[in-house]
């Protein structure tokens, strides 16, 4: 049995995280630590406090007790190299900007000069196959490539964490499976870890090198599984690989019970 | 088809009553020889139009409505924009400001003549501060409330960016509520106009206002009229004006 890869390199790390907004408890004495180049997956049922994990590690919430940490410094606010996806892309863009500028609004935050953003923007665009779009405005785009454009902004921030909320929900199934491949080879090549929400068991355990499950309200984290299947990882081969097949099993009965339980209350 | 043409184009019917109506009021006045005041045959205004305007005086009067006007219109506007921001950004600048703002909404801006006068004397400069003061409060309000319509989203995304205050409210706020804030301009311009001859009227020896009040007060009920028409013409032309350049920048969207 391989160690756990989080005690490697860990980049990312909530310690006794608990949150409430309000008077709801959110969550619970969350610890997670997320290693150089890992892909975590956190999933559970609506509500259980997913996207709200994914902004305390963002910095766009601050935790009611415990702490976030990112190369051991504690993350008060959004910072560069800690990038956000969200889920409706089609509010995450800003609507008068075509492609280009909207990648361009990254290089500007992080203050790139004028002239190198040319070329970056050219590249970025590139790298999520939307060439020969640059011009275009976000409305002028179909659902899969607002989404690239907008994974193509957070990767203007060159970053080290992507953190990634339902990104491909609102997709259908062609396009989010060449968005999941598209992510893995991007996160491959640049070595950066990624968090990834999702409902979908199929799609975290495709991406995933470990799988959270996020239970109960306030939400904890109720299970944990490490995926070890091969990569790079294939649509077809690796969804029949035995221990993917027994991998959803596990995860669907741990889904099943928490909302058995709930139900039961 | 027969309704888009008619869409496209004039509608012709519309002039019918305003043109019966005319007519009737020319024969009323040639069939009647009383000499009145608050009075005058459609013809007459219509020398008395060309007369003034042809004198230059109007003219002269319309330049001075406009420059005031305009003066204070962007004076208001520049103010309730800047002031407005920070009110729709920040939770805490509003209820700070929601007890003096809705304290001095309710004074007619009107009111505050006299004020003026007392501090800025007769002139440009009284008229400005009056049209200034009543376009600020809704340039505030309206600029607020735009702000506050921003997709939430957009907000998220700057912050996830680590965009700075200013960056965020150059690069996302301002182009977000453009195009409400170009209506509220057309709304704020429309008060302008109506304040500014407020004041020339009861006030201020100046611009169209005043010429109106001359030419009442000489008994020339045919030279008020033409002003009076005069005034109407040139709001709607500058309604008008900034209604086509609205759906030209902003399409639908506004």
């Amino acid at each position: 049995m391989a160690p756990a890869p989080a005690a490697a390199d860990p980049v990312l790390a909530a310690s006794g995280v608990s949150l409430d907004l309000g008077d709801t408890a959110v969550l619970r004495d969350i610890d997670l630590v997320v290693a150089r180049g890992e892909v975590v997956c956190i999933v559970g049922a609506s509500g259980c406090g997913k996207t709200s994990l994914l902004r305390l590690l963002a910095g766009l919430l601050h935790p009611t007790a415990g702490a976030i940490s990112y190369e051991g410094y504690p993350v008060r606010r959004p910072r560069s190299d800690i990038a956000f996806v969200f889920q409706d892309y089609g509010r995450a863009l800003l609507p008068w900007r075509n492609a280009a500028q909207n990648v361009s609004l990254a290089l500007e935050a992080i203050g790139v000069p004028r002239l190198a953003r040319g070329k970056r923007i050219e590249e970025l665009l590139h790298k999520v196959g939307l060439d020969g779009h640059a011009e275009k405005l976000p409305r002028e785009l179909s659902g899969g490539m607002q989404q690239r454009l907008q994974i193509a902004r957070c990767l203007a921030q060159e970053p080290s964490v992507l953190l990634m909320d339902e990104p491909f929900g609102a997709l259908d199934a062609m396009t989010r499976q060449a968005l999941q491949d598209e992510t893995l080879a991007i996160a491959a090549a640049s070595r950066a870890s990624i968090v990834f929400v999702t409902h979908d068991l199929d799609e975290a355990i495709y991406l995933g090198d470990r799988v959270l499950g996020l239970a109960g309200s306030p939400g904890r984290i109720g299970e944990t599984v490490a995926v070890r299947l091969p990569r790079p990882r294939d649509q077809l081969t690796t969804r029949e690989n035995p221990e993917f097949v027994r991998l959803r099993r596990a995860l669907h009965d741990f889904i099943g019970t928490v909302q058995s339980d709930r139900h039961a209350r | 088809m027969k309704a888009q043409r008619r869409r496209l184009g004039f509608n012709w019917r519309g002039l019918v009553l305003p043109l019966v109506f005319l007519l009737s009021v020319e024969l009323i006045a040639m069939a009647s020889t009383i000499e009145r005041d608050a009075f005058a045959a459609p013809s007459a205004v219509l020398a008395a139009a060309i007369r003034t305007l042809h004198s230059g005086a109007a003219l002269r009067a319309t330049s001075e409505t406009l420059i005031t006007a305009g003066s204070g219109l962007l004076l208001g506007f520049v103010i309730g924009l800047i002031g407005g921001i920070p009110l729709g950004l920040f939770r805490r600048a509003d209820q700070l400001m929601m007890v003096p703002l809705e304290s001095l909404r309710p004074v007619p801006p009107v009111a505050l003549i006299p004020l003026s006068l007392l501090i800025f004397g007769f002139g440009y400069a009284m008229e400005i501060a009056v049209v200034a003061f009543a376009v600020i409060g809704p340039i505030f309000l309206m600029t607020r409330s735009a702000i506050r319509g921003i997709e939430p989203q957009l907000m998220e995304v700057s912050q996830a960016l680590g965009l700075g205050l200013i960056a965020r409210v150059t690069k996302i706020v301002l182009p977000a509520i453009l195009p409400r804030i170009f209506v509220a301009f057309r709304i704020a311009l429309g008060i302008a106009l109506v304040v500014a001859v407020t004041v020339e009227i009861t006030a201020n020896p100046l611009g169209l206002g005043y010429a109106m009040t001359i030419a009442q007060q000489s008994l020339q009920p045919d030279l008020m009229f033409a002003l009076l028409l005069w005034i109407g013409l040139t709001g709607w032309s500058l309604n008008a004006l900034l209604l086509r350049a609205e759906s030209r920048l902003f399409g639908a969207a506004a």
